[in-house]
């Protein structure tokens, strides 16, 4: 719309930051605008004050990992590198690293769970949730921005509005034609035998299996065949996404490619972080940063064969379970 | 979503009859209107009838083709009124009356481009300068509805720049020690 170029909006209370999705609510003259954005690409939902019939916020638990909490996550092995050196001088720092560590942790929990919530608008023609608005006291300050603006502009509620609309259906009206004919299944929810699917829970499973059954060699080859083994999970993760982009894989499956990628470049870095560690101990004069990006520990190969197997099995029952569907 | 069957426990707190959670419902008289959808309008005979729905009575007539349109299918907007099927196809001045719903964020693409590629980064030396041309290519590209400044772009573009520059750099250093090693 040609006005929304020159419509200037101020930001209200709430943005959820996530890796790839993100929310926020702007206020315009006349209407509240919803933000959903994923990456490189924004969705808009206007909502006018004279239309909105109610905002309703439910306490519900919503366990989001703001990108906020980034920059902190990659300054930790600064901090590590940095303190090692001193572990000397300040003895208690690892006593007092795991203290902080868990209180934070149990602080995110507990905000998680007891001040989090989900906030609904709804109008006639819709109940659209604001995932922007998810802990408790930026619901009370965006309903104290919100509310005296749509009081202004429809007058207020008299009375038990509760009794008034009873017996009545609010919210978007649900209405049924008979005389219509069965919709259509969406294309990513109807084809299912995705080929690329098959290929990427074979790869996760094989590669978990080689991970656990060469956990204990000392032979050179378990230490570059993972290498391989991860070239051929990232090409069929690829795969998926081609095919999810088709409209011939899942949403879970496309979903699990991600989580593997996730786990992959961590993977990477937690061994380059690991050898690192190893390496600048005064003690331990033998380590060497390996050039190898996979499979340098036993444990992190142990926790990647346990990943795969896991992101393994879910992706082929995921496959097999859409093929008997389709 | 329809809104669910709520009883007043009091306040601004609504108990929800479905699973007996505790809610917050701030409701504003929208909530008493009927919807244009529920509202009858049987069209009586002589009275002009809707295009889409000819039991239904028209209400106006779209200024875009002038088919007339009932309570439900009318379109208003700046004061005007407009048949849905001129506003989806955004015919004339129509098009006023559709909300942009979607954009997609160049400039976000241009800024990630070569961070990115620093996963892997000799692929700077193609992603750098890709970052350079699709920052040119889409500069005029509307930006986001809430988003004013095109700084994305440009330091999109400088980084863009800045790491071919570094490619090129490494490139050449790394042919002059071949030549040096071979002598």
């Amino acid at each position: 719309m040609s006005d929304d170029v020159r419509i200037r909006y101020r930001k209200l209370p709430g943005h959820r930051r996530g890796f790839i999705r993100g929310a926020s609510v702007w206020l315009g003259p006349d209407h509240l605008l919803s933000v959903k954005s994923m990456r490189f690409r924004e969705e808009y939902r206007r909502f006018y004050f004279r239309d909105v019939q109610a905002i309703a916020i439910a306490k519900a638990p919503r366990f989001h990992i703001s990108t906020r909490v980034v920059p902190v996550v990659l300054m930790v092995p600064v901090l590590f590198g940095s303190l090692v050196a001193i572990r000397n001088v300040f003895p208690l720092f690892w006593p007092v690293f795991w203290i902080v560590a868990a209180l934070l942790l149990a602080a995110w929990v507990m905000v998680s769970s007891l001040f989090s919530c989900r906030c609904r608008i709804y109008t006639a023609v819709s109940g659209e949730e604001l995932p922007s608005v998810y802990r408790t006291w930026t619901a009370r300050r965006f309903l104290a921005k919100v509310e005296p603006l749509i009081r202004q502009a429809q007058g207020a509620v008299e009375g038990n509005w509760a009794e008034a609309v009873e017996d009545r259906g609010m919210g978007p009206v649900q209405t049924v034609d008979s005389s219509a004919p069965p919709e259509a299944p969406a294309a990513q929810e109807g084809a299912r035998g995705s080929v690329a699917a098959m290929c990427f829970a074979l790869a996760l499973l094989g590669s978990s299996a080689f991970d656990f059954a060469t956990l204990q060699s000392h032979a050179p080859w378990p230490t570059v065949l993972p290498l391989y083994f991860a070239v051929v999970k990232m090409a069929a993760a690829t795969a998926v996404f081609v095919q999810y982009a088709r409209g011939q894989a899942t949403l879970a499956v496309r979903r699990l490619a991600i989580a593997e990628l996730i786990a992959l470049g961590i993977l990477v870095y937690a061994n380059q972080f690991r050898a690192s560690i190893a390496a600048a101990n005064p003690k331990n004069r033998t380590v060497t940063i390996s050039t190898v990006v996979l499979g340098g520990s036993p444990v992190l190969r142990g926790i990647e064969g346990g990943v795969d197997l896991v992101l393994g099995m879910a992706a082929a029952v995921l496959t097999m379970a859409a093929s008997k569907e389709a | 979503m329809p809104l669910p069957k709520w009883e007043l426990a009091g306040g601004d707190t609504a108990m929800c009859t479905s699973c007996g959670s505790s809610n917050t419902v701030r409701a504003f008289p929208a909530i008493l209107k009927q919807s244009a959808a529920e509202r009858p309008e049987a069209a009586l005979p002589g009275d002009a009838c809707c295009y889409d729905h000819p039991a239904k009575r028209a209400v106006a007539a779209c200024r875009q083709c002038g088919r007339f349109v009932c309570q439900l299918c009318a379109v208003e907007f700046g004061g005007e009124t407009w048949c849905p099927g001129c506003v989806a196809a955004g015919a004339g001045q129509a098009k006023e009356a559709r909300s942009e719903t979607t954009r997609t964020l160049y400039d976000s693409m241009v800024l990630l481009l070569p961070f990115g590629s620093l996963v892997f980064w000799p692929a700077l030396i193609l992603t750098g300068p890709a970052t350079v041309i699709l920052g040119v290519m889409k500069w005029k590209q509307p930006l986001s509805l809430v988003r004013r400044s095109r700084w994305r772009f440009v330091v999109g573009m400088l980084l863009g720049l800045a790491g071919s520059a570094g490619c090129v750099w490494m490139i050449i250093y790394l042919m002059t020690m071949g030549r040096t090693l071979a002598r």
